[in-house]
Order: structure tokens, then C-alpha cells, then sequence
């Protein structure tokens, strides 16, 4: 709980007030189905500190990280970054928000170009964003490597070659180039194998606690996000059911919602009894 | 003890694109009782989707060496003829695998998907519609005409995962071999397949090798469990055993990188996890020493310049790890 504290007189990074977003599916007959992907979400970030947003597939979750990441423009709604409407912006002006805004997925060998070697990965945000020299981008690559814990000599190596949690690290690495105030992990962990997930979690909380960046934690892991989150939002059918610090939701959760997913996370409970028995 | 399905020596090694021999499987042995859960634990790289092929003798095309034996009901798998493998492929051991949209035919309906596996086995004629009701009937509730008359599209990942079963199950195996079924699917829905499973054991009196990568999946129901890692077994042994106290190393620093239980989260919040170092990713060297020696939390001296052997701990619970060598 370190936000606790200031809390008052802290703005937050992020705030989302009431926002709509509804897609139109034609079906086979041509007729026109609305489908409301999100209905009314609000909530606010602090900085420094992570939201986890946690519901099951179809609950809006994904849509909710696209629209904050201005890749998909709500129907309705407003999403305040630092003060500013990011949704009234002007295309220029979001831009430069956009930058601080990174977003990471579950698969990162789908969001890398396989023919592109690390070094070509990591510098090509810098080309698109910064004046610098060959050399200065080649200097920032390695730093970046170096702080999300991979060795130099894989700066010549194709995507394609390293391990899934190697390249999570490398989208992590990615995602720092342009110094993001708000990291958005859709699932980034989901696809890892657990001993290469608590790798990750704990490169992102030694990020945090160095750089100061904010995380939406997006999962249908509850026990994850109530282990990185300092707070839960809990998304059902397009709506957040219930919001809270984390530790709270997970002693009183109050919806049926929580209550079944909090029964759904499979958990080793043998006590040394039961194994003497078996 | 009787065992359904022995698993000696398997060997299993392909060949890289660039040349290099790289081994899978390397001298796994194990058996399975009638109606027994084993649980097979491991990550990306330790060889377990190759297992669960193997056990079907399916070998990719760029494998160079398949050796050692797979008994089932006494006949070895690896030396059958095509045709008596075709009679037990599919009919007396079944495979799912990890992704139901992909295994699914898209534009067939479901019901004549399971129908095939049925025909295929020789079932024709009015026992083929009425075995096809009873096993619809097995694993839905309700609406098993309306689902049956279903596309893929148009079912929920839990119900495609269902139909997978279905197909599975359908020639009454006496083993189900499933890698990674719950993969894909919300925390809500695996728990509901993962209960599937346990009816279909109860019902069936089926074997079931359930191969996973979360130890926590294995914990509600599986009889024994097999910890694979870089292609040898390193554990093996009664779940509740090797859940609650570990003794391989890789077993114990796998239940520690997890977070812990929920009723503890308050206490940890935010701390660091005790991740093991380093990855899994296959090498292409020739073993020489224990292969988790370079992660591993407790490595000795000794495990770097030869390789460890299984020493029996006690009765079904087998560790591959020098620190138990003396016992």
C-alpha cells in the first residue's frame, strides 16, 4: 500500500469517467447486433501504483486497454491522462500522449517482427520518437537490455530465437524506450510458465519501484493481480461489479461475480496430514 | 500391480535445422494403474507435448531416434503394426490436445464430428446414433440436441474443450492422454472441464495422464505426479507427497516462485516472488551433469560433471537428484 498515504494530494495519471464502447456485428442475414463491450466504466490510476483488471474472456477487459492505448476511440466517455482528454485530443496532440501510454500482450513472439534482429526491436521507437545518433541509440538499446535483465550478446539474435520469457522481457524493454508513465499488461503473463512468471513480476515491481511507473494489470488470475495489485477492479459483461484495495476484495469479496472467481483459482492446500496419509 | 499403460526408456531425439541432434525425451520410464491420474508437471522445453505424442507413437517427421518401449495392455506401441496401432489409436487411448478451436473442424457440425470418431472405429447403423446420444449425454447437462446440431463457432471454449472429450472418449478408451486441456480457457470454465475429467474417471473407471504446467491444476485431483524436466524425470511420486513436500529441488523451487495463497496475500503483497533463475530452454549439448545444475538453488560440486540417477525415497516416490544419492 504505498499510495495510501498521499493519497489526498495526489492527482491521478489516469482517470476514466463513464465510458461506452460498442461494436456492430452483422450477422449472416444482415441483421445489424449491437454489442456493448463496455458499459459505463469509471475508474482512476495513481501513479506509481498498479490497477489490476480482472473478469472473465468477453468481460471488456481487452477493449478497455485498447481504448486507453487510443487504438480504439470509445463511442462515449472521457479518459483524462494527466489532466488531458485524450478522447477530444486532436490526432497531433494524442500522439505525444500515446507515447506515454505502452501496451504489452500475452504472445510476444506475435508483436515483434521475426526477421528483425533485438537491436532492430529496440531501436526503431527511438528512430520514430528521437533525434539521436546511431551510436547513442545503440548505447540506449543495451541499456535497456541491461535493466530488464538480458545479456548483450543477445542484441544480434532474431525474436524468433529466444524464449517466451526472454521476449517478454524484450516487448517489457520495448515498451520502456520512450518512458512511459503507464504500462498496460493485457495477460502479459498468461502465456509464461510459472517459474518464468515470477521472473517477470518481480522485473516489474523492481521497475516500479525505480521508475515509477503506473500498471493496469489486466488477468483472469486473481491470485496474480491480488499479489501485484495494490488495487482490484473486478469487470463483468462490460461493467466493473466491484473495485477496492486488494487484500479487501479478496477477505470480503461483496459480488457473486468475485466470489466465483476467487473459487475458480486453483490452489495446492495439502496440509502436511493429508500427505502423511497418502 | 497391474498397469494399464509402461512407459520404459523412452528416447526420443529430433534433428534442428541447423544439424543438431536435440533430445526430447531421455530415458523416461513410469507406469499407469487402471483408472489412475498421473499428473505430468512441466514447463516449455521439458519435453511433455512430446510425450503425450509419443505415448501414441507420434513422432514428428524430424525425429531421429525413437527407442525404448510403450506397453499398452502389454503390447508394445513402438514396434505394432500399422493396423493394430489404428485399432488402438484413438479407440482404446485417446489424445486431446491444447487448443479445441484448432482440433475442431469449422464448418462441420459437432455432432457429426464425434460421429466420425465412431465411424471410424467400425460403430454404423443405429448404434452409431445412439452411442453418439449417450456420450453427448455424458458430458452435457442440457440441450445436447441443440449443441450436437452446433458449429464450433457458435459453442463457448468450454463446451469446444467438451467436444474434444466427447470425441475422446467416445470408442470407451481405457486411457486419456490430455496436454495442456485447460490452456485456453478462463479460471471459471477450467475448473468446470477439470471436474469433466474427474466425473469421467469416476463413471469410466478411465487413466488419465493430465499434462500441465501449474502444479496447482494437479493439486484437486491427481493420484500421482511426474515432474519432467529437459526430457528426464526428476521426480515422481504420490501427489499429495510431492505437492506438500517436494524434494527434488526443481519441484521445491516451483512451488515457491508461486504466489502465495490467497488467505497469506496480505503478508506478501508485493514482495518479490522466489523466481528460479535463468530458463528452460533446450540445449542442443550433449548432457554431461544434472541439466537443472545451472538453475538450480542447491547445485553441489558434484552435479556439474555427472549425471544423477533415480534413488527411491520410498514406497512410488523416486527423485533424480544427488542430494538423495546416499540414501
Amino acid at each position: 500500500m504505498n499510495a495510501t498515504a498521499s493519497q489526498e494530494e495526489m492527482k491521478p495519471l489516469l482517470k476514466v469517467e463513464n465510458l461506452l464502447k460498442s461494436y456492430t456485428n452483422r450477422t449472416l442475414t444482415g441483421h445489424r447486433e449491437e454489442v456493448r463491450a463496455l458499459h459505463g466504466v469509471s475508474f482512476s490510476l495513481l501513479q506509481g501504483t498498479t490497477l489490476a483488471l480482472v473478469g472473465e474472456s468477453g468481460s471488456g477487459k481487452s477493449t478497455l486497454a485498447l481504448c486507453l492505448a487510443c487504438l480504439e476511440k470509445p463511442n462515449s466517455g472521457d479518459i483524462w491522462f494527466e489532466g488531458t482528454d485524450v478522447v477530444k485530443l486532436e490526432e497531433e496532440k494524442r500522439r505525444t500522449i500515446r507515447r506515454q501510454i505502452q501496451l504489452i500482450f500475452q504472445d510476444p513472439a506475435n508483436s515483434f517482427n521475426p526477421g528483425w534482429t533485438v537491436l532492430e526491436i529496440l531501436t526503431e521507437p527511438l528512430q520514430l520518437q528521437r533525434n539521436l545518433s546511431c551510436d547513442e541509440m545503440r548505447l540506449r538499446a543495451h541499456l535497456l537490455l541491461e535493466q530488464v535483465g538480458l545479456s548483450a550478446e543477445l542484441g544480434e539474435k532474431l525474436s524468433s530465437e529466444l524464449s517466451g520469457g526472454q521476449r517478454q522481457r524484450l516487448a517489457i524493454a520495448r515498451a520502456l524506450t520512450l518512458e512511459p508513465k503507464l504500462l498496460i499488461l493485457d495477460e502479459a503473463l498468461s502465456a509464461l510458465d510459472c517459474s518464468v512468471q515470477a521472473q517477470i513480476v518481480n522485473l516489474l515491481l523492481e521497475l516500479q519501484s525505480s521508475l515509477g511507473m503506473a500498471y493496469l494489470f489486466i488477468s483472469h488470475d486473481l491470485a496474480m493481480a491480488a499479489y501485484l495489485a495494490d488495487e482490484i477492479a473486478v469487470m463483468s459483461r462490460g461493467e466493473i461489479v466491484e473495485q477496492g484495495a486488494s487484500v479487501k476484495i479478496l477477505k470480503q469479496p461483496q459480488t457473486k461475480v468475485t466470489r466465483e472467481l476467487l473459487a475458480a483459482v486453483p490452489r495446492i492446500n495439502f496440509s502436511p496430514r493429508e500427505a502423511s496419509k497418502a | 500391480m497391474g498397469s494399464i499403460l509402461e512407459v520404459r526408456d523412452l528416447r526420443v531425439a529430433y534433428r534442428s535445422r541447423s544439424g543438431d541432434t536435440f533430445r526430447a525425451l531421455d530415458g523416461i520410464s513410469f507406469h499407469l494403474g487402471p483408472g489412475e491420474i498421473l499428473g505430468v508437471l512441466g514447463e516449455s522445453g521439458s519435453g511433455k507435448s512430446t510425450l503425450a505424442a509419443s505415448l501414441l507413437r507420434l513422432f514428428r517427421q524430424d525425429t531421429v531416434v525413437a527407442s525404448g518401449a510403450v506397453l499398452f495392455e502389454g503390447m508394445d506401441l513402438l514396434q505394432a503394426k500399422p493396423n493394430e496401432l489404428q485399432r488402438i489409436r484413438g479407440k482404446r487411448i485417446s489424445l486431446i490436445f491444447q487448443e479445441p478451436s484448432v482440433a475442431l473442424h469449422p464448418t462441420m457440425r459437432v455432432g457429426s464430428q464425434v460421429r466420425q470418431v465412431l465411424h471410424a472405429h467400425g460403430v454404423d447403423g443405429r448404434a452409431l446414433n445412439q452411442r453418439t446420444r449417450e456420450v453427448f449425454e455424458t458430458l452435457f447437462r442440457e440441450e445436447t440436441e441443440r449443441i450436437a446440431r452446433s458449429y464450433p463457432h457458435e459453442l463457448s471454449g468450454g463446451q469446444r474443450q467438451r467436444i474434444l472429450i466427447a470425441q475422446a472418449i467416445a470408442c470407451g478408451p481405457s486411457v486419456l492422454v490430455a496436454d495442456e486441456p485447460t490452456a485456453s480457457l478462463d479460471p471459471t470454465t477450467q475448473m468446470e472441464i477439470l471436474g469433466v475429467f474427474r466425473s469421467l474417471r469416476e463413471k469410466l473407471g478411465l487413466a488419465l495422464v493430465f499434462i500441465t504446467h501449474n502444479p496447482a491444476l494437479l493439486a484437486p485431483f491427481a493420484d500421482r505426479i511426474l515432474v519432467l524436466y529437459a526430457g528426464r524425470v526428476v521426480e515422481w511420486g504420490p501427489a499429495a507427497t510431492v505437492l506438500a513436500s517436494p524434494k527434488h529441488p526443481y519441484t521445491r523451487a516451483l512451488r515457491e516462485s508461486m504466489p502465495p495463497r490467497l488467505e497469506e496475500t496480505s503478508d506478501f503483497h508485493k514482495k518479490k516472488l522466489n523466481a528460479i533463475p535463468g530458463d528452460s530452454l533446450p540445449s542442443s549439448l550433449p548432457p554431461q551433469g544434472c541439466p537443472f545444475e545451472p538453475r538450480c538453488p542447491e547445485r553441489m560440486d558434484v552435479c556439474k560433471s555427472r549425471e544423477p540417477i533415480l534413488v527411491t525415497l520410498s514406497a512410488g516416490h523416486t527423485v533424480y537428484c544427488f542430494r538423495y544419492e546416499s540414501e
